[in-house]
């Protein structure tokens, strides 16, 4: 069995990244978790995926003319990712500041705003939130290029306090309509938005001063001549921002919770937690990272009884697999199949189905998205010509010279990422194993018999609950 | 023109082919371009893996008349996955890389299959990732052998000759070289994709000179794609990272820069004439005009016997020609 500082870092690999194979796991454990928190956390001082080697092999794919271009090109750079976290952040925000091609039609800006979510994602939310309201994606899904000093559209300024920041029940509508004449005049310089003749120009930020209300304003019971930044400065101290950013990092990071529009009626699952990430959002200049540092590092997320308490969203599924077997870790035909396939278990990566976002945890689960979960799966870790799943076998038959069916099942669950299922499932594994006959590899054809066991046994843990959560 | 010669040249910016288009008349991520006889141009649609049916190889003239496409994804014969280099036979012959694949994938004149060569491998005569091809004098076809970082020779028939390069970035290695010519002399210039810079090789592939260091100034590159020689001797390069084509002399030194003139395109005039509603909103943007005309991600350069450049503009679907007038 794993060590349960493996297990631990299983874990947190799980959430603050897509997963780790085995070997990855020992490496970290041996380096501390604490270091490995870290190392997480100053993402920008890992060196990056090769950018430049992605955009070379797939071709068109960088700040693409087409949505599966970028949509294929944002899922290989997850499965290549040197920053996990990083990434998992990008996604994790892609999920709250939602913006989405069916509204936008404009692939190459849908591109630029999970690049501006990325750079910002684990800095300060006030700075994330200004960019986010320059962004052009932003600007286009949520209308504010059509709210003009004489005639307000206030669906950036609403959704900006309800979704974006406070929660419903912490402004009034007198707040959304200062918000949204704060925010008049940020809008785009005009674009060509054809893919005729020579396909779309980008969309830029500009800001128009003359179309912008300069009257004072009275926002959250502050008075002034507040433009879009000002808003955005007191929001951010806003200690209903600070709950509801920390229930969020909860949400992802820690359990899944009920969805969002019943926090408004539904406590916290662990309101102490959410107050101390609050807390650190608050004591920190609302500098995300360190808030994730006290998350990670806090009892609550490394206590067991939230160990496979999330249920993984599509994207984590089908990334975290192919981490996981070694497969499209440099670019390879196939990767716009990958971005069908999480499509198929609900969630269009760059597409939510409205501003909400997805609706996670068991939401994501009915019965035909999890055929597709489990059979992605399983047609991947059955495998046996990928290379992680060879690197299982290879190491499951380094174990001893004979293996019981527990410690084969132990061995698999252990090279499959540390993961604990209930005593029942491992019971269930074990009883499999042992109608398959002896566990021999005393002949190549034996060998092979061993790996096709081996191939038989991830599938079925590909099927557990366990592997579908977090 | 938007550029700016430095050393004594006269370059003009002559007209732009192509349009945005998955099959038929225009392109779709376009990524090389080869010169047949008769003025025939054929060009490689990468198009993407959602949109199958636009790799093809468009066949065309310099009059922009289109003569059909020919070629389609898969891994059959007169199928490729990735194609990514393209270079006509002294016999006519159209070969085109597959990079994916790693073979070459040959085609009549008219765009008939005519078989495949090469296997995936390291060894010699093996290939990965073939990037760029050029025929040289001798009738005999040079591959830019991009993840096995080396130049390999072969017959038509794919039988090896010779070879040279190593991975590095001393003086004559490589590291995934891309693009690749030969001049009237027969010196082999390799774009030497990620160490940002051209090296130029006797026929025998003996280092003699490198352009270029990485950048974004005045002769420097990011991550070349493309190079071309004409028939004095200066050398074009797509400098693909930094959205731009930069001139040499002979002897390296830098010539100028161009940015991009594009205009519309036959085809392109063609296609606006259905679409009123575009033509109007090409109208509402204000420098509609002069962002049209830049270069974006250009990818690939050839000369032709009358000293036009040809530049393919990958992210715009197009090619952009320039004429040296002296």
């Amino acid at each position: 069995m794993a060590s349960n500082d493996i297990q631990l870092m299983a874990h947190l690999m799980r959430r603050a990244g897509f997963g780790a194979p085995f070997e990855e796991l020992e490496a970290r454990a041996a380096k501390g978790y604490e270091a490995t928190v870290e190392e997480l956390l100053r993402a920008e001082e890992k060196p990056d995926w090769e950018e430049d080697v992605a955009r070379r092999h797939m071709i068109g794919g960088h700040l693409g003319n087409a949505m599966p271009e970028i949509q294929g090109f944002w899922m290989q750079r997850m499965i290549a990712t040197t920053r996990p976290l990083q990434e998992k952040m990008t996604l994790f925000w892609h999920t709250i500041l939602c913006s989405g091609d069916s509204k936008l039609d404009h692939p190459e800006t849908m591109d630029t705003h999970i690049d501006m979510v990325r750079e910002n994602a684990l800095g300060r939310y006030p700075d994330l939130l200004v960019a986010l309201s320059r962004d052009p994606a932003m600007i286009i899904y949520l209308d504010n290029r059509y709210s003009h000093k004489d005639s307000i559209n206030e669906n950036y300024g609403r959704e900006l306090l309800e979704l974006f920041s406070m929660g419903v029940g912490n402004y009034t509508e007198d707040d959304v309509k200062m918000a949204a004449r704060a925010f008049t005049g940020w809008t785009l310089a005009p674009a060509m938005n054809s893919f005729i003749p020579y396909q779309r120009h980008a969309f830029k930020f500009q800001y128009d001063p003359e179309d912008h209300d300069d009257g004072e304003k009275v926002f959250l019971g502050q008075r002034g001549r507040f433009n879009g930044d000002d808003i955005i400065n007191i929001i951010a101290r806003q200690p209903a921002t600070a709950r509801f950013i920390a229930r969020h990092l909860y949400d992802f990071f820690v359990a899944d919770e009920v969805q969002v529009p019943a926090w408004q009626t539904t406590p916290p699952r662990d309101p102490a937690a959410v107050n101390v990430l609050a807390d650190a959002y608050l004591q920190s200049d609302y500098d995300i990272r360190s808030v994730l540092r006290v998350l990670f590092n806090s009892d609550f997320f490394k206590d067991e009884s939230v160990w496979y308490a999330r249920v993984k969203s599509p994207v984590e599924v089908v990334v975290g697999t192919m981490r996981l077997v070694g497969d499209h870790l440099t670019p390879a035909p196939g990767i716009e199949s990958l971005v069908g396939a999480a499509g198929g278990m609900g969630q269009i990566l760059l597409n939510p189905p409205s501003v909400e976002g997805w609706h996670g945890g068991k939401e994501w689960i009915n019965s035909g998205a999890l055929v597709n979960r489990v059979n992605f799966v399983a047609n991947r870790v059955g495998d046996l010509s990928l290379p992680g799943v060879q690197r299982i076998v290879e190491r499951l038959g380094d174990i001893t010279e004979s293996i019981s069916p527990s410690d084969f099942v132990d061995g698999c669950l252990e090279l499959m990422g540390s993961i604990r299922v209930e005593e029942d499932t491992r019971l269930a594994l074990i009883a499999h194993v042992e109608r398959g006959g002896p566990l021999v590899r005393d002949t190549e054809e034996e060998r092979a018999s061993f790996a096709r066991k081996v191939g038989e046994l991830l599938q079925l843990i590909a099927s557990s609950r366990e592997y579908q959560f977090a | 023109m938007t550029t700016q010669a430095k050393v004594t040249r006269d370059f003009r910016y002559d007209v732009t082919l192509g349009r945005t288009n998955l099959s038929g008349i225009g392109f779709r991520n376009p990524v090389d371009l080869a010169l047949g006889k008769n003025g025939n141009i054929y060009v490689i649609n990468r198009a993407n893996e959602a949109q199958p049916f636009g790799t093809r190889i468009s066949w065309l003239d310099i009059n922009q008349d289109f003569h059909g496409e020919f070629g389609q994804r898969g891994n059959e014969d007169g199928q490729f996955i990735w194609p990514l280099s393209i270079a006509v036979a002294p016999d006519d012959r159209v070969f085109v890389a597959d990079e994916w694949l790693s073979r070459i994938v040959i085609f009549s004149q008219e765009g008939q299959p005519q078989g495949t060569w090469g296997t995936k491998g390291s060894s010699d005569g093996e290939l990965d990732g073939p990037s760029g091809l050029v025929f040289d004098s001798k009738g005999n076809l040079l591959v830019s052998d991009g993840n096995n970082h080396r130049i390999q020779r072969f017959t038509p028939e794919g039988v090896l000759i010779s070879g040279f390069g190593t991975f590095g970035a001393g003086e004559g290695q490589l590291n995934q070289p891309w693009g690749i010519t030969v001049d009237v002399h027969g010196a082999i210039f390799v774009a030497d994709w990620r160490n940002d810079r051209i090296q130029k090789f006797t026929p025998e592939g003996q280092f003699l000179l490198q352009i270029g260091t990485s950048g974004s100034g005045e002769g420097q590159l990011n991550r070349p794609t493309g190079v071309a020689v004409d028939r004095d001797g200066d050398i074009y390069v797509t400098d693909w990272l930094n959205d731009r084509v930069q001139v040499f002399d002979a002897q390296g030194n830098f010539v100028t820069t161009w940015t991009g003139d594009a205009n519309l395109s036959k085809w392109a005039e063609l296609q606006l004439a259905g679409s009123p509603d575009v033509v109007e909103q090409r109208d509402t943007v204000p420098d509609m005009l002069e962002m049209e005309k830049r270069f974006r991600e250009p990818i690939a350069v050839e000369v032709d016997e009358e000293n036009r450049i040809m530049i393919v503009d990958c992210r715009r679907d197009r090619i952009q020609v320039y004429k040296k007038v002296s």
